[in-house]
């Protein structure tokens, strides 16, 4: 086969069917449109709101060291906290509007009273720190939901933490590691962020799988497959050409989209569009 | 005379089934050669091999002294097809159309002048499926037509068309052949085979089973002692349908 006359078909079929799938209204729609409006949907719904920790805390203790203790846990950007007595909070835990319910007792003061409460910083090298007279734990009861797992495990998380630093305060025991957290470049990635990567690749794996495949089959249902066969050019460069539409609207698709996203949306791109473009080109080789 | 297509013990098998039988003809330059046959009877089957649309079981065709088996993609540059339930990409023009197979046999194609001469000039700025049928059959020969082939096929091209845009097909088919083209067309219309062709295969079950000028074949019917039972009419219903209705195209 000559590989030049194949080019030169090629060059002819990409530029026709390119030319008659811009003019294919529901193509256009399932391509672009269907796209770009799940992301302003989802754009514009604050799914990041979503990810907060519902906490519901029922403080049986009701003084100062308690209340203390809600308004740190208040302070944590992660928790929307709810107060309201045991049974009230329960219930809300069953309907699934708290993820995680903590009884705070009433012994909770009695706890934080038998700690020193001036602590000095200064410690002498043969320091040992005093066993605390109530060294028995107290108690504090915590519901979760089963099936918000993953809410469950960042709020026990961050009340684990919470309650180490307590302890540790109460205790008297010093810091001795600190985990000094220094963002290098806080990106503030939201939700779109993430979702443009998946509307692309999206939209590329609906190119290749539906594109491609259903393209012949419809040129074949049609009879056209049959009467482009009946001319010289050959069958590999029908298929091939076909791959170069595709991936000709799977570029235009994905930089629209991106395009879109960075303008309307402000979607950080992380790394070189270059690097998106060639991943592009690679992705819908794939398939 | 110069035979432009010949055909040597053709035979089609689908498993068990022979769709065409161990068939031989030729066809000669400049001639309308007519394959009659019921439905089912092989003329599909024994066009598209001489196409090069289907491969050939055994035996051997030639075009313009070129083995199709051999070198399918020079037999198909120089023949023009027009099959029986082709279709064109939704959304390009006709004048699109023309110039993208144009291109696909390496030509420049003046589409207009294609057009006109299958009368559908006035619609080249149109899409494919806004055509009527005779107005698409029509389309497709023009497409058919784009290489300058030195041979046309067409596969029952007035199949479903109304009088009126079947005799228009004849009169095209009838000027394609004053340029120089020879043409070969299947149908199962009598009338047609009667009006347009100079010779005609009858074939039945994969095998021709006679061929000769439609005038011939009648004679030597009549000489057989057949009499029609009914005697001739001076006119049919078509005759009736053509008067009430005009000689005129009825499309816009």
């Amino acid at each position: 086969m000559n590989i030049k006359k194949a080019l030169i078909s090629t060059k002819n079929i990409t530029y026709y069917a390119i030319k008659a799938f811009f003019r294919d209204r529901q193509a256009i729609f399932w391509s672009l449109f269907l796209p770009i409006m799940i992301m302003s949907i989802f754009g514009v719904m604050k799914f990041d709101e979503a990810a907060k920790v519902n906490l519901g805390i029922v403080d049986e203790a009701k003084n100062k060291s308690s209340i203390q203790l809600v308004d740190t846990l208040k302070k944590i950007d992660a928790l929307r906290i709810k107060e309201g007595d045991k049974d009230s909070e329960k219930k809300a835990l069953e309907k699934g509007d708290r993820d995680l319910v903590l009884i705070v007792p009433q012994k909770f003061s009695e706890q934080i009273m038998a700690a020193p409460q001036n602590i000095d910083l200064k410690v002498p090298a043969n320091w040992v720190p005093p066993i605390s007279q109530s060294s028995k734990p107290l108690n504090l009861e915590l519901y979760y939901n089963e099936g918000k797992a993953s809410n469950v495990q960042v709020g026990q998380t961050i009340l684990t933490q919470v309650f180490d630093k307590y302890s540790d305060m109460i205790t008297n025991t010093p810091d001795l590691f600190v985990l000094d957290k220094k963002p290098i470049s806080s990106r503030n990635l939201s939700y779109v962020d993430f979702l443009l990567p998946g509307i692309v690749a999206m939209g590329i794996m609906q190119m290749g799988i539906i594109g491609v495949a259903a393209g012949i089959v419809t040129w074949r249902e049609r009879g056209i497959l049959r009467r482009l066969l009946a001319t010289p050019v050959h069958p590999a460069t029908i298929i091939f050409s076909q791959i170069v539409t595709r991936l000709t609207i799977s570029i235009m698709q994905s930089a629209t989209i991106i395009t879109l996203g960075v303008a309307v949306f402000h979607v950080h791109i992380i790394g070189s569009f270059l690097n998106v473009f060639i991943l592009t080109i690679l992705g819908a080789q794939s398939f | 005379m110069n035979k432009i297509i010949e055909v040597k013990n053709l035979t089609k098998k689908y498993g068990d089934f022979t769709a065409v039988d161990d068939i031989s003809f030729f066809v000669e330059s400049q001639e309308i050669f007519g394959i009659l046959g019921p439905n089912g009877a092989g003329k599909t089957t024994t066009l598209e091999m001489i196409e090069g649309l289907r491969k050939i079981d055994s035996g051997e065709v030639t075009v313009a002294g070129i083995n199709v088996s051999e070198d399918i993609n020079k037999v198909k540059s120089m023949i023009g097809v027009q099959l029986q339930a082709s279709s064109f990409f939704e959304y390009l023009t006709l004048e699109e159309l023309l110039i993208f197979f144009g291109n696909l046999y390496e030509r420049e194609v003046n589409s207009d002048e294609l057009l006109k001469e299958v009368e559908l000039l006035d619609k080249k700025k149109s899409y494919i499926n806004t055509l009527s049928g005779g107005q698409k059959q029509r389309f497709s020969i023009a497409s058919a037509l784009v290489n300058d082939p030195k041979a046309l096929f067409l596969d029952e091209p007035i199949t479903g068309l109304d009088p009126q845009a079947r005799r228009h097909l004849w009169e095209l088919i009838k000027q394609i052949r004053k340029k120089g083209k020879t043409v070969i067309i299947t149908t199962h219309y009598m009338d047609e085979a009667e009006v347009l062709c100079d010779r005609v295969a009858i074939m039945d079950q994969g095998k021709i089973i006679s061929l000769d000028t439609p005038l011939k074949l009648i004679q030597e019917l009549l000489g057989k002692g057949f009499e029609k039972k009914v005697i001739e009419q001076k006119a049919n219903l078509e005759d009736v349908f053509l008067d009430l209705t005009g000689h005129g195209l009825r499309e816009s």
